[in-house]
């Protein structure tokens, strides 16, 4: 019951926090895996392409992205992209601010969706690539059969399922990129895992961080049902009804 | 349109799937393809609707070499096994799908598409299904819709891969009907796979017999039931018995068995004398009672609106015979009777 008091004051007087925090949060799981989504597309055909440059490719950037720790990728990119430009720029540091690249890497959120990003596209890329594999090739061959080009099979028949088969494991990606977004805290942002740090540094008390629990269980459950619209709507074709 | 297929050669990796297969399909005709797993039969129709390139060879529709061409650029209808209809797409959308993924020079305005689409649907007897998924459709359903949407490009040839296999009898047997007529209505060269002897001989104008990646025999169906070139195909086209038996100055003869007409035998091309198996089908030998005769009665079932008697021979072979049920019932000896039998027409093959 104690706790329960303690919870409900510390919510009171930190939720203009929690609510920033939470706002930063949304905007980086929505965004991340928007941009992460159209870039997974072109990333899961480069996977599937015969051309073996072009496959190699994809998939050395896949196994690197998937392989390695998402904090490590934060963090490269967070210290790395910034000091990569000034190199470039021969340390002239005006001239580097004055490029057309440092409002992206002046910003911390700007660094923070570029790391998510990339890193969301490969996970994604993943599930559709399983997904268009998972096409049965009777419908490959029965589109090339009413006089389809390879492009067209793509665009018509191969990403329309694939995509619709993918949309499970697409929701698993969402939910896993918006509990990662917890890692920005540790680049200097205030997202919701940033807000509970702020408010803890205050009072020391460790259950602050308890707080944090139902804003994530309302952004899963949410997230949760926006994928299960989706399946629904996409996936209605799977649905059998007596004849 | 004419279809002529010279010399194809096909293979996957160490295997050849077709040996220089030679062809001629005339305009307008219902020609079967036939014959056991693994003959080649679906590769030679997927080599005509050119989701294969053949390793050697060449296949022309009309004057038009087509070989090396994709499916598209053929003119060419496919039906599939399973019917490969589009899962996520409803009826409707199935059938208009080859008109809307024309280039846009060719493709026809949407309300024509939308009325050539319910004409099909009309014609294969689904309009009312047009919002329905595919999951949603009975079997028989399913192959009308992959029909209409392969009649919705409007196909110089259509091409069907074991059409009715995957359909219970009934429904088989009322689809056969139905493309029968359906074919006679919109006379467009037809071929079609199957393993079905019946299937492939009540349908047909022409029946194709494939039998491990070469061409056996080609003619009308009654042509090649009666006149079958060689045991392969006998075999195939229906039950066989197999007696042992010789080719004497021209004759056939079979042991402790008489032939009632020495003209009905047909010879395989080239035959010389000597020892050989004569094929003989189970409602071309006849039996009756006879206490001296050459054979034993073992079992008598009833097959339908036939009795098939089973009898083996005083020297071991087990041969099958089938008699109409009617009046002659009573006439049917009994497991254990003795019989004499007669031989009315068959093939033989030398050893």
């Amino acid at each position: 019951m104690e706790l329960l008091t303690s919870l409900f004051e510390l919510a009171q007087t930190y939720w203009p926090q929690f609510l920033r925090g939470l706002w930063l949060t949304v905007q980086l799981t929505v965004l991340s895996c928007l941009l992460g989504f159209v870039f997974a597309i072109p990333l899961a055909l480069a996977r599937l392409s015969r051309h073996w440059l072009i496959s190699g490719m994809a998939t050395v950037y896949s196994v690197c992205f998937r392989g390695s720790p998402l904090l490590v990728q934060l963090f490269l990119i967070y210290y790395g992209l910034p000091s990569a430009l000034l190199q470039l720029y021969g340390g002239d540091v005006p001239a580097m601010r004055a490029s057309i690249f440092w409002p992206l890497l002046d910003s911390p959120f700007s660094l923070a969706l570029i790391a998510f990003t990339l890193n969301t596209g490969a996970y994604m890329a993943e599930p559709i690539r399983g997904g268009i594999l998972a096409v049965p090739n009777g419908e490959r061959e029965a589109a090339l059969a009413c006089g389809m080009s390879r492009a067209l099979l793509i665009r018509r028949i191969l990403l329309p399922r694939g995509l619709r088969i993918a949309i499970p494991a697409l929701s698993n990606e969402t939910i896993l990129t918006m509990k990662a977004t917890s890692l920005v805290s540790l680049v200097t942002m205030l997202d919701l895992m940033g807000a509970a740090g702020r408010a803890f540094t205050q009072t020391y008390d460790s259950s602050v961080y308890l707080v944090l629990v139902p804003f994530y269980l309302v952004l899963i459950w949410a997230v949760a049902r926006i994928f299960g619209g989706l399946e629904k709507r996409y996936n209605r074709y799977l649905v059998r009804r007596a004849v | 349109m004419d279809i002529t297929v010279s010399g194809l050669i096909k293979g996957f990796g160490t295997f050849t799937a077709l040996h220089g297969v030679d062809l001629t399909i005339n305009n307008g005709e219902l020609l079967a393809i036939l014959g056991p797993s693994g003959s080649g039969k679906t590769t030679l129709l997927r080599l005509l609707a050119g989701l294969e390139q053949p390793d050697a060879g060449s296949i022309r529709f009309g004057t038009r070499d087509v070989a090396g061409h994709l499916p598209g650029d053929r003119d060419v209808g496919f039906v599939f096994q399973h019917y490969a209809l589009f899962r996520h797409m409803t009826v409707f959308e199935n059938v208009a799908f080859g008109l809307r993924v024309r280039p846009a020079k060719t493709r026809p305005p949407e309300a024509e598409i939308q009325k050539r689409v319910h004409e099909l649907l009309n014609l294969v007897q689904v309009d009312w299904l047009a919002d329905r998924y595919p999951t949603q459709l009975s079997g028989g359903q399913r192959q009308r819709v992959a029909l209409a949407r392969a009649l919705a490009i409007e196909p110089q040839v259509l091409l069907l891969d074991e059409p009715f296999g995957a359909l219970d009898a009934k429904v088989r047997r009322e689809l056969r009907r139905w493309l029968r007529d359906l074919h006679r209505r919109l006379g467009m060269t037809t071929i079609f796979v199957t393993h079905d002897q019946e299937e492939a001989l009540d349908l047909a104008d022409r029946v194709v017999v494939m039998g491990q990646g070469r061409i056996e025999q080609i003619g009308a169906p009654q042509e090649l039931y009666d006149a079958p070139a060689n045991a392969f195909v006998y075999r195939f086209l229906g039950e066989t018995n197999e007696l042992r038996a010789s080719l004497q100055a021209g004759r056939v003869k079979v042991q402790n068995t008489p032939i009632a007409d020495a003209a009905s035998i047909n010879l395989a091309e080239r035959e010389t004398e000597g020892d050989g198996t004569l094929f003989v089908r189970p409602h071309l030998l006849t039996l009756a009672p006879d206490p001296h005769g050459p054979a034993v009665v073992k079992h008598v079932t009833l097959v339908g609106a036939m009795l098939r008697v089973e009898v083996e021979t005083d020297d071991g072979q087990a041969l099958s015979i089938e008699v109409p049920r009617g009046p002659t019932l009573d006439l049917v000896p009994t497991p254990g009777a003795r019989v004499a039998l007669t031989v009315r027409g068959g093939l033989f093959v030398a050893a």
